[in-house]
């Protein structure tokens, strides 16, 4: 096999491993009882279920159909961004070796799990076994510096969620984040 | 979804699916939310429903959301308790089920409901679809996504077991 | 489906019960059922049973939502001509309501085409919908982050090496994999 056929292959087996796979049943997982996430030093914090999601998907009618399509299929969505908790690493470690121990229990599927530096990114998902998924479940701790919690839960259609984020992504959230004041 | 067709689709099915979510869900402020739900998505997805196709969908979308419930709430052995509420909800105590507060205050129906309990989620919704509601056969198999076969078979071993469960209760009752 | 009259079998009754309390079978085989339940007394009680069940089971009452339910869901929506409505506990927190709303102000003017109202409910669901893009925003960069770790290792694992080797190279100890860890620290399980 030559170098770029393997290269190639590669690639596509990353960009295929980064959409979140299928699975099966119920996706709703209380990241936020991790303690990952220093509750004092939040920049996002999203906790959003069932008809608020409904309300806010009506109210981004008449934006983007597939964002609309996507969020009137979610019955959660649980987002906490900010400082890492004041954790000891092993202590940190054995919270996450548990999370995924609970999950995977639970029939969750591992999508990726990367240690880069001192980051550590877990993603699982749920499989819906209708071919959508029911849930995906990421977390991202680091010592000392920005952890992330998030679950969403749903019948995610996995097309239309790599649709929608690409979409997303081209937004520059440090830019959108930043021009939020702080505080009430 | 146009405003007066949205209204005029609430005030004709909500009563069909607000029953059918109190029913499966034995919990009036359950259903409340399910109800608002169902009607959030009617707004924000109806529009694309063809009208002889509404009541179908929007029973099964109540199916679902109940599903979820269900899901979400942690089951304890509960007796039904189904009272219509009209206080302002912040006023509402959260329902305590008893015996007592059973439907047409007739307590073999309050048995019965309490029976309905241990019935899976689908054998339920069937019995609650087709004799409570009296959907037909084939508006079922459009509700719950089965084929008419299994709405049939569904029935019949859901009401077997309901009739063995009365002739259990019967006998104690005559016994006690 | 009709029967001659031969004597019905407490299996062939058991199966008609309900098609038998509804009266929906043929009469000769309403006839052979009433035959077998007269010499039979424990199929005669799953008659009796199923015709009670039946019975309590349509008697219940259909139920209707409680009062103003359709008025706060047209408010809540933001459906166009509905009153306002005071809108329930919201469970979210307090600092995050703040930030949101101003989130929700400041993505706008680039991102919503709404006009800005200053309804309660409209704003709440605004509010709702910016929350939720930034929810999905925040996750969408963790796959990406993820991916593009993961797509630097395995181009660094996989494939320097081979383009060193083919280029008559030797294998260079590089700064990526040094600072990623020992090779083997991506793991991915594919579909």
């Amino acid at each position: 096999m030559n170098t770029m056929k393997r290269m190639s292959i590669a690639i596509a087996l990353c960009t295929v491993a980064a959409m979140p796979l299928f699975a099966q049943t119920p996706g709703v997982y209380a990241v936020e009882d991790l303690g990952l996430v220093d509750p004092n030093a939040l920049e996002v914090d999203v906790n959003l279920e069932g008809t608020t999601l409904q309300i806010a998907a009506g109210a981004m009618q008449d934006q983007d159909p597939r964002l609309v399509e996507l969020v009137t299929n979610l019955s959660r969505v649980r987002v906490m961004v900010g400082k890492a908790s004041d954790l000891i690493p092993a202590e940190a470690k054995e919270r996450i070796d548990g999370a995924v121990a609970q999950l995977e229990s639970r029939g969750w599927s591992r999508i990726m799990r990367i240690a880069d530096g001192n980051e550590l990114v877990n993603i699982y998902s749920l499989d819906g076994g209708d071919g959508n998924i029911a849930g995906l479940t990421a977390f991202v701790s680091g010592e000392g510096d920005e952890a992330v919690v998030v679950n969403i839960a749903g019948s995610i259609d996995p097309v239309l969620l790599g649709s929608v984020l690409g979409r997303l992504g081209q937004l520059d959230l440090d830019e959108l984040m930043s021009a939020v004041p702080n505080g009430d | 979804m146009e405003r007066a067709a949205f209204d005029s689709a609430a005030e004709r099915h909500a009563r069909k699916f607000y029953t059918f979510a109190s029913y499966l869900l034995g919990d009036p402020h359950e259903a409340e939310d399910v109800a608002q739900e169902v009607l959030v998505k009617l707004w924000t997805r109806g529009g694309g429903i063809p009208t002889d196709r509404l009541e179908a969908w929007l029973m099964r979308v109540t199916r679902n959301a109940c599903t979820d419930c269900l899901r979400k709430r942690k089951r304890t052995a509960e007796v039904i308790s189904i009272q219509r509420d009209d206080r302002p909800r912040a006023d509402r105590p959260s329902p305590e089920p008893s015996p007592e507060r059973m439907a047409a205050g007739s307590e073999l129906g309050a048995r019965i409901l309490g029976e309905m309990e241990r019935l899976s989620t689908a054998a339920r919704s069937v019995v609650i679809l087709r004799e409570i509601q009296g959907f037909s056969y084939v508006e079922i198999a459009e509700i719950m996504n089965m084929s008419l076969d299994t709405v049939r078979v569904t029935l019949h071993r859901a009401r077997r077991r309901l009739r063995e469960s009365l002739k259990e209760v019967r006998s104690h009752v005559a016994l006690g | 489906m009709s029967l001659s009259d031969e004597p019905m079998t407490c299996a062939e009754v058991t199966r008609r019960i309900e098609a038998f309390s509804d009266g929906d079978l043929e009469e000769t085989t309403v006839r052979g059922i009433r035959r077998h339940l007269d010499v039979c007394p424990t199929c005669a009680e799953q008659v009796e049973l199923a015709r009670t069940l039946t019975a309590e089971l349509r008697s219940m009452p259909k139920l209707d939502p409680p009062a103003g339910l359709l008025d706060d869901v047209r408010s809540a929506a933001g459906i166009p001509g509905s009153p306002r409505a005071v809108t329930g506990p919201d469970r979210r927190s307090r600092r995050w309501l703040a930030v949101a709303a101003a989130f929700a102000i400041a993505i706008a003017g680039a991102l919503l085409v709404h006009q800005q109202h200053h309804r309660t409910a409209e704003a709440e669901a605004l509010r709702a919908a910016a929350e939720v893009r930034l929810a999905l925003a925040c996750f969408g960069d963790i796959t990406r982050r993820a991916d593009r770790s993961a797509r630097r290792q395995v181009i660094d694992e996989n494939l320097l090496p081979v383009i060193s080797r083919s280029f008559g190279l030797t294998e260079r100890n590089h700064s990526r994999s040094a600072e990623t860890g020992a090779p083997g620290n991506v793991e991915r399980s594919s579909s």
